[in-house]
């Protein structure tokens, strides 16, 4: 019969070792958390944006994205580009890609290029407009120096439910 | 008497089937996210993808009620069954039914009572027989819309330009059947797993979230405007002054034949119609007899065909017959004018 002490070495060896694979293989981590973005009010009249629980979302709803990108391994990791396309039924809210440290560029033709918002621009009916918002398929984060080892980094953005 | 008030203008409805789109995301849609990133630990570019995030559109709650009854509807006292002819529009971005219910408003002079509502069958013509009874049930898909008719009964009694104030509303049977019922929802109230099915493998339903138009209402007001004026045109004696003493009662309508004509002028209602002013403008093969100087009958009283003498009167140059009946109770006797003509 094993005794329980046994038992619960036996369990944690079988999770740290793939755990211990994993992050061998996997030198930088990306998360992705998303939130409900609501306006909450304020006295006199103003209000404040908070990021809660991602609650019974319908048309119309803001919601937020936050990326967080972390270095697990032992090296220096540089040319950290963060991608993530606008999903589907979600419209981009202008400004508000944020992301320290970075230069952020949108796309307007499902990720193929990319460019700063006044680089942007549509074909409709046959003319060249400025892209807008809305027209934003992917938003790219390049991030301007390395991520030491063991550090993390977050960038965000809002999307609107269409 | 059923008085329906309908309305057909295509350019009204086609805005209001406009407005019935964008009504977003349909309910049940998940929503979807995964980012990735590259990056370079000196062994070139590796490309990693970081955990998805899904979030399922929930089911928004919204209707929009609508009517061309913008200003006071004319009824008489009493009146069975007058429509009101309503749309009913599902904002929102699911499926979902919509109670509807009419109220007596305060500060009027009296109050209806609600009959039935009736689901439009499609014709647009509110007609007991072929339209169904609302059952306050009919699901209404995202988007669309219904058109209802909703039936008063008005009292009798009620005298000219009295009023009668109501609200019709329309109300998410969602919420209506949550238990405990939500009967006064605030835009953001939920009703768990109310909503529409998801459709994120989870087989479970959507909330039905409240929104910022979860509930219509449209108001609208009953004018008594009991006078109604009716007039008949009857064909009485001809005479073909072919028999006896130039006289034939039963003769026929041929040319020198006399065709007496009566008018029977009805105020049904309550109130006086003031003003009653009645016209004929005669065919050109028919003359009054004696022209200018003929007679016309005004509830037996012989007048003269001459202007300005009396309340009737008889213009050649026009050949049109004018009688003044000035101010008419109704409910009172029937005002009966008579003349004779002749056939040229």
């Amino acid at each position: 019969m094993i005794s329980f002490n046994e038992s619960v070495k036996k369990a944690l060896l079988l999770i740290v070792l793939p755990a211990i694979s994993l992050s061998a293989f996997a030198q930088v981590d990306l998360q992705t958390e998303m939130y409900k973005v609501i306006e909450v009010p304020v006295e006199n009249g103003a209000s404040k944006i908070e990021w809660i629980q991602p609650n019974s979302i319908t048309p119309g709803d803001r919601v937020g994205y936050r990326l967080i990108v972390e270095n697990k391994g032992d090296k220096p990791a540089a040319d950290i580009v963060l991608n993530n396309p606008v999903p589907d039924n979600t419209l981009y809210v202008d400004g508000s890609a944020r992301g320290a440290n970075s230069s952020i560029v949108f796309s307007v033709d499902q990720g193929k290029t990319f460019a700063k918002p006044e680089n942007l621009f549509i074909q409709k009916d046959g003319k060249k407009l400025p892209a807008t918002a809305k027209d934003y398929s992917n938003i790219r984060w390049i991030l301007n120096s390395a991520l030491k080892a063991g550090e993390k980094g977050s960038v965000q953005y809002v999307v609107q439910v269409k | 008497m059923n008085k329906l008030i309908s309305w057909t203008s295509l350019l009204l409805a086609s805005l209001f089937a406009m407005q019935s789109h964008g009504a977003g995301t349909s309910a049940g849609t998940a929503i979807s996210n995964q980012a990735s990133v590259t990056y370079d630990v000196g062994g070139g570019s590796v490309t990693r993808t970081s955990n998805t995030v899904n979030v399922t559109v929930q089911e928004l709650i919204n209707v929009v009620i609508s009517s061309q009854n913008t200003g006071n509807v004319s009824v008489s006292s009493p009146d069975t069954e007058v429509a009101l002819k309503f749309q009913i529009s599902n904002t929102g971005n699911g499926d979902e039914a919509f109670i509807v219910q009419q109220v007596n408003l305060s500060d009027d002079d009296f109050d209806v009572t609600l009959s039935t509502i009736y689901l439009d069958d499609g014709d647009g013509v509110v007609n007991s027989n072929l339209d169904s009874t609302y059952d306050n049930a009919t699901s209404i898909p995202s988007g669309d819309s219904i058109t209802i008719w909703v039936t008063s009964d008005i009292p009798g009694g009620k005298g000219n330009n009295q009023t009668a104030n109501i609200q019709v509303s329309a109300l998410s049977k969602t919420f209506n059947d949550d238990s405990p019922s939500q009967t006064n929802p605030q835009p953001g109230d939920v009703v768990t797993s109310g909503g529409d099915p998801a459709n994120d493998g989870s087989n479970t339903n959507t909330d039905a979230v409240y929104g910022r138009s979860g509930a219509a209402i449209w108001s609208a007001t009953f004018l008594v405007s009991a006078i109604e004026v009716t007039i008949i045109k009857a064909i009485g004696v001809i005479n073909d002054n072919l028999g006896l003493n130039n006289t034939n009662v039963s003769g026929k309508p041929i040319p020198g034949a006399d065709v007496e004509y009566s008018l029977t002028v009805t105020v049904t209602g309550t109130g006086d119609a003031t003003n009653v002013t009645v016209t004929d403008p005669l065919p050109s093969e028919l003359i009054l007899k004696g022209g200018s100087n003929g007679s016309i009958f005004v509830n037996g009283v012989e007048r003269t065909a001459a202007s300005g003498d009396d309340n009737a009167s008889y213009d050649a140059n026009t050949d049109t017959i004018t009688v003044e009946l000035g101010t008419i109770t109704a409910g009172g006797n029937d005002s009966i004018i008579t003349f004779t003509t002749v056939i040229q």
